[in-house]
């Protein structure tokens, strides 16, 4: 047995048995493979064995080539890195595992054993080198690599994978995520290129985002690529599958998009893998090779691992996004709320509505349209983008998507401009160049309907439901404001309107006289409605068939009509009746109508406005304009209320014109002139009739006898205007009359008692009758009336309250009388009541008041004494004064 | 050993961090004008052994193990940071800064000529001039480029280091090392020497033979002498005349030697090409 045999009995063959071809058959072809080099690694000698080994002849070896030349080149430079210095130091290396390419370009792995030798010269220093065929032990060796690799890698991916998770778990948004998966995810498969793809929102085309570069902060944006939803590659990863492609070339037909994009990237293998959201593919990530590469399981599991990380990642985040975005909304609606708050009228609500539009909602392109006046219009009032028209009317059952929302009360939503084209053919939105996503929604205030707003956006599809909850809101919002504006707005009008009309009237009120009335409506009309011309016809008084020019302003007097007659004027103006106005809103109108009244007007739109009261024409007012709009319906309802307003006030003038012209041509030729006096006597007079020109029924008289005395007569009939001039006048001739008996003043107040009594219309006027003599002695009585002022020669004044009795008609039958002196230099001033009597001031001080004056100005005349006693002041009364002087 | 000896003044704590990180030895003259050896891949700071006593007479001379090599603190070692040639470029400034050096000759070799210029690079008012021995500064053949190898060659070289980390240094390398029977291991440190931490090594070659650094050749502004072997399977001459021409002023010097490693397999020359370029440099100031 070989068991007992091989432990301490003698080997059968001994060593020195053995003859030398046994030991050069064991050096030359034995089971090693020997050799000898320099240090340079030269073959110098080699046996049978090795020369078997590597396939070449001895004899192309020695001398010529070198043993590191025959190795593999990782093996090569294996040698010139680590064995040489390791024998040029240690001396030997052994058990190097090398691979040597043989003469057949086979290659054999080989376990080397290398010795550094160095003998006397000539010989020197050389290696001696040991090779074993070791393709059994490698292969075991190769195995138990590959499975070390594995771990390596499978820790290693553990690894990644950990560092992925702890990576995500801190990444909060869309961007963070990427930028985690990009940068680690490659170390999950090593070697290659991850990207991140992500679906842009709503849309099938792909948003690739790869790796940061060097000093960029976040992902890189690489591109969109667009890829049809029938894809294949898209399906299959829809489906939850992992494209692989380990070729692009040979996969070109298969999947041809992801195909062109390695190609255009320089990627030749390459495997993605799906990344979904609740069933719905929402992206990819790729792992690409630049050379071809087969993917092996692990690294396509690590890829899924990836993808799931990722896709637990992006649900968290759209989460969180989600909580943002409504905080966002919150925002928005309370910013847009609190900027609505501050505005009062409509443009300002208007101009914050598209402002928000853009910076609020991120709007690109904006539409505001609101129903116009006739409820049959959309008008666009505000837009902004390329395009934008303002005043643009479109009939609401157009095919405009603001028409639309505005018609059905429903917000309308266009996914992209091409739906607004298809759907909304007029929609004046689409003059805008780019949009995406369009949302329309009506702008409703309780159950009424204001108008739309249109709003596009830069991105297309369908938009998220809160987002379109938040346009409803921010809607309500500017729906509230816009009708609280309008609110406004018309309150504004009004009250400037009533303004206006407050105006006229009073310029109207105060307005006495037809040029007064006339004068009026021009000045105060033209600026209340900002016209560009006005002129004022009146009726003549002579002639009420024709209409004469009274007053104009704003156009050449050469084109304005002198006089026309009524009916032509009804005709060309269409004035059926003399009541109702007439508005000229086109050219067209103005030429045809107003020809006759006014020739080459620049308006661009007219009032025709007849004035006239209980079916008497009185007057035409003709207001022009430079714009055709300036006719709205509020300036026409205030055009026509003027023209009231203006024909009672001149229907009144007229009436007053009348009358007065009558009274003051009675007056004049009742109150005397006077200005002449006795030799030794100064006189004079003054009459002030009222602001109004109303007649008053003042009188004064002076009568010098033929014994040389005067009478002096002063009277205050009751009543204003014809009747009180006509009495006046009754009153006046009876004291002259009297005056002109030999009696004295008793008897002349006496009996005009006594004619006031049997004279209803002197009944309670007052008088004062004064006679002086040649000497100044002088009787005076009064009935009721203001006591004469007697200034003496030294300044001093005196009341001469005496000789009274009642108002006439109320009298006693012998009423008395009282005396006085007149010496040279004094003088006497009789009065009215008008003189002293003021609403706001006692009539004792204005008294003293003229006595003053009086006393200091010895020679004032009449009327200078009115002069001062008025001093520009507003009388109500008309006033008469006489002043007689008794000259040195 | 002069060790410490260059020692100037107080270190701070930090300094003697990186010292003891880079397992730095300092020998030579401590007034001397520093000459720093930098290792190439695949060895250590022993490669230097028989160049450096030509120069401890004159020079303050400095020696360090690149992490992960020979007894380099490997724990400080991370692979996602050590991924490019300018991380290791980094280390030899911060050693030059940990010591205060200027004026400093480096002297790299392989890939260590490339880490190098990087460094002088970064910091060049640190340094007085570089030697690249057998430099390569990309080992991938490119378009015109012949840098010698092919993409595959290097993953077969990486799996030929894993093939004798696997079989051999994991293994066999620890018995050396406590094996104090073996006569021709007269020392610890000789046992040690080359020993190389396997997971770094295969990450360190990936970083040397897959960097690309031909376009940094010509920021290098220190003047530089290119030591080329004649016969070198890793850096071929075509390689050193390419590093020649792209580096603008310097001189290249072509030894009559086979192999990569100049200063093992002849030293005496390698010295003398490295003595006479560093004496026509400019006196210290």
């Amino acid at each position: 047995m070989t068991d007992t045999r091989g432990r301490g009995s003698p080997p059968e063959v001994r060593a020195t048995e053995l003859d030398d071809r046994a030991w050069e058959s064991l050096l030359h072809d034995g089971p090693l493979g020997l050799a000898i080099t320099d240090d340079a690694g030269v073959f110098v000698w080699l046996n049978g064995t090795l020369e078997a080994m590597l396939g070449h002849p001895a004899d192309c070896l020695i001398g010529q080539r070198t043993f590191q030349d025959l190795l593999a080149p990782g093996g090569r430079i294996y040698f010139d890195t680590h064995l040489r210095p390791l024998l040029h130091v240690r001396h030997e290396a052994r058990e190097i595992a090398l691979e040597i390419v043989r003469g057949d370009a086979a290659r054999l792995p080989v376990l080397v054993n290398f010795r550094h030798r160095t003998q006397p010269e000539p010989a020197g220093s050389y290696v001696e080198i040991v090779v074993f065929d070791a393709t059994n032990r490698r292969s075991y060796e190769a195995e138990l690599l590959f499975a070390q690799r594995d771990a390596e890698q499978s820790e290693a991916r553990l690894q990644v994978m950990y560092d992925v998770a702890s990576g995500l778990a801190a990444a909060i948004t869309v961007d963070d995520i990427v930028d985690v998966v990009a940068r680690q995810g490659e170390a999950a498969i090593r070697g290659a290129r991850c990207g991140v793809w992500l679906f842009g929102a709503g849309t099938r085309s792909v948003v690739r985002l790869e790796r940061p570069g060097e000093g960029v902060a976040g992902p890189t944006e690489i591109g969109e690529i667009a890829i049809p939803e029938r894809s294949p590659a898209v399906q299959q990863l829809a489906a939850g599958h992992l494209v692989v492609i380990a070729d692009h070339a040979a996969s070109r037909h298969e999947y041809p998009l992801i195909c062109d994009w390695m190609e255009q990237s320089g990627v030749r293998s390459a495997a993605v893998a799906p990344l979904l959201s609740a069933g719905v593919l929402v992206g990819a990530l790729s792992y690409g090779f630049v050379e071809a590469h087969e993917f092996e399981p692990p690294e396509l599991q690590a890829a899924s691992t990836l993808a799931t990380l990722t896709e637990q990642a992006l649900r968290r985040a759209q989460l969180v996004t989600a909580e943002l975005r409504s905080k966002r909304r919150l925002e928005v609606l309370l910013e847009f709320t609190a900027r609505l708050s501050g505005q009062h009228s409509l443009d300002a609500v208007l101009d914050v509505i598209v402002a928000s539009s853009h910076d609020l909602l991120g709007a690109v392109g904006v539409r505001l349209a609101l129903l116009d006046e006739s409820e049959r219009h959309l008008e666009f009032v505000r837009g902004t983008g390329v395009g934008g028209r303002l005043g643009l009317l479109i009939p609401i059952e157009r095919r405009s998507i603001a028409c639309t929302a505005f018609r059905t009360g429903v917000i309308q939503v266009a996914a992209s401009r091409q739906e607004v084209e298809e759907r909304f053919p007029d929609s004046p939105i689409l003059s805008d160049p780019d949009f995406g996503r369009c949302i329309t929604v009506p702008l409703r205030r309780g159950g009424e309907l204001l108008g739309a707003w249109v709003l596009a956006f830069a991105e297309s599809g369908a938009p998220d439901v809160e987002d379109v909850t938040l346009v409803e809101l921010v809607a309500a919002q500017a729906a509230h404001a816009t009708q609280r504006a309008r609110l406004h707005t018309a309150e504004v009008v009004a009250r400037e309107q009533a303004d206006i009309r407050r105006t006229i009237s009073e310029a109207l009120n105060r307005a006495a006289t037809i040029s007064e009335v006339a004068g009026a409506i021009t000045t105060e009309g033209r600026m209340a409605f900002d016209a560009a011309g006005l002129a004022v016809f009146v009726v003549d008084a002579g002639d009420t068939s024709v209409l004469r020019s009274q007053t104009a302003v704003g156009l050449d007097h050469a084109t304005l009509a002198r006089h026309v007659r009524v009916p032509d004027v009804k005709h060309h103006c269409g004035l059926s009746t003399w009541r109702s106005a007439q508005f000229l809103s086109t050219r067209a109108e103005l030429d045809a109508s107003i020809d006759a009244l006014v020739t080459d007007s620049k308006w661009a739109s007219a009032a025709v406005l007849p004035l006239g009261l209980a079916g008497v024409e009185l007057g035409l007012v003709l207001v022009g304009f430079d714009e055709e709009d300036a006719l709205t319906s509020a300036t026409r309802a205030a055009l026509s209320g003027v023209a009231g307003e203006a024909s009672v006030a001149l229907a009144r003038a007229r009436r007053f014109d009348v009358e007065h012209e009558i009274a003051l041509t009675l007056q004049r030729s009742i109150l005397p002139v006077i200005d002449t006096a006795p030799a030794g006597w100064a006189v004079s007079t003054w009459y002030q009739p009222t602001a109004e020109m109303v007649v008053g029924g003042d009188l004064f008289d002076l009568t010098e006898l033929d014994d040389g005395r005067l009478y002096v007569i002063v009277g205050d009939v009751v009543g204003h205007g014809l009747r009180a001039a006509a009495a006046m006048g009754a009153l006046r001739s009876a004291a002259k009359a009297l005056s002109l008996a030999p009696s004295g003043p008793s008897d002349v107040v006496a009996s005009l008692h006594a004619f006031a009594a049997a004279t209803p219309d002197v009944l309670y006027s007052s008088v004062c009758c004064v006679e002086v003599r040649p000497d100044g002695s002088a009787r005076y009585a009064s009935a009721g009336h203001p006591a004469p002022v007697l200034r003496h020669p030294d300044g001093r004044t005196e009341l001469l309250s005496g000789g009274r009795s009642a108002l006439l008609g109320v009298g006693p039958v012998v009423p008395p009388s009282a005396e006085f002196v007149m010496p040279r230099g004094s003088t006497l001033v009789l009065y009215t009541d008008g003189l002293v009597e003021r609403r706001d001031v006692d009539i004792d001080t204005e008294t003293m008041r003229m006595r003053n004056y009086v006393s200091e100005f010895p020679g004032a005349t009449a009327r200078q004494i009115v002069d001062h006693m008025l001093e520009g002041r507003r009388i109500y009364d008309d006033a008469a004064v006489v002043c007689l002087t008794h000259e040195h | 050993m002069l060790g410490e000896t260059g020692c100037r003044g107080a270190r701070t704590l930090a300094a003697v961090g990186v010292l003891q990180q880079f397992n730095v030895q300092e020998l030579g003259v401590a007034s001397g004008r520093p000459i720093v050896f930098a290792h190439g891949f695949g060895c250590d700071q022993q490669m230097w052994r028989y160049v450096t006593p030509a120069f401890t007479d004159r020079f303050r001379v400095v020696l360090f193990d690149i992490i992960g090599c020979g007894r380099s603190d490997a724990s400080l070692y991370s692979a996602a940071e050590y991924r490019s040639i300018d991380r290791y470029a980094a280390d030899v400034i911060t050693i030059v800064e940990a010591l205060d050096l200027h004026d400093v000759v480096l002297v790299g070799h392989s890939v260590s000529a490339i880490i190098g210029a990087m460094a002088t690079i970064a910091a060049p008012e640190r340094f007085a001039a570089l030697v690249m021995v057998a430099p390569s500064p990309c080992y991938v053949d490119d378009g015109d480029y012949v840098g010698g190898f092919r993409r595959s060659d290097i993953d077969e070289l990486l799996d030929s280091l894993d093939s004798n980390y696997l079989g051999w240094s994991h293994a066999i390398a620890p018995t050396i090392m406590g094996n104090p029977d073996r006569p021709e291991l007269a020392d610890e440190l000789e046992a040690s020497f080359c020993t190389v931490d396997p997971a770094i090594a295969r990450e360190f070659a990936r970083v040397t033979f897959l960097s690309d650094n031909r376009g940094d050749l010509a920021r290098i502004t220190v003047p530089t002498l290119v030591l080329q072997c004649k016969h070198d399977a890793i850096a071929p001459r075509s390689v050193g005349e390419f590093v020649h021409q792209q580096i603008p002023g310097s001189r290249l010097e072509v030894l009559e030697v086979t192999g990569h490693c100049p200063h093992l397999s002849a030293p005496a020359e390698t010295t003398a090409a490295i003595k006479a370029y560093v004496d026509e440099l400019v006196p210290r100031q």
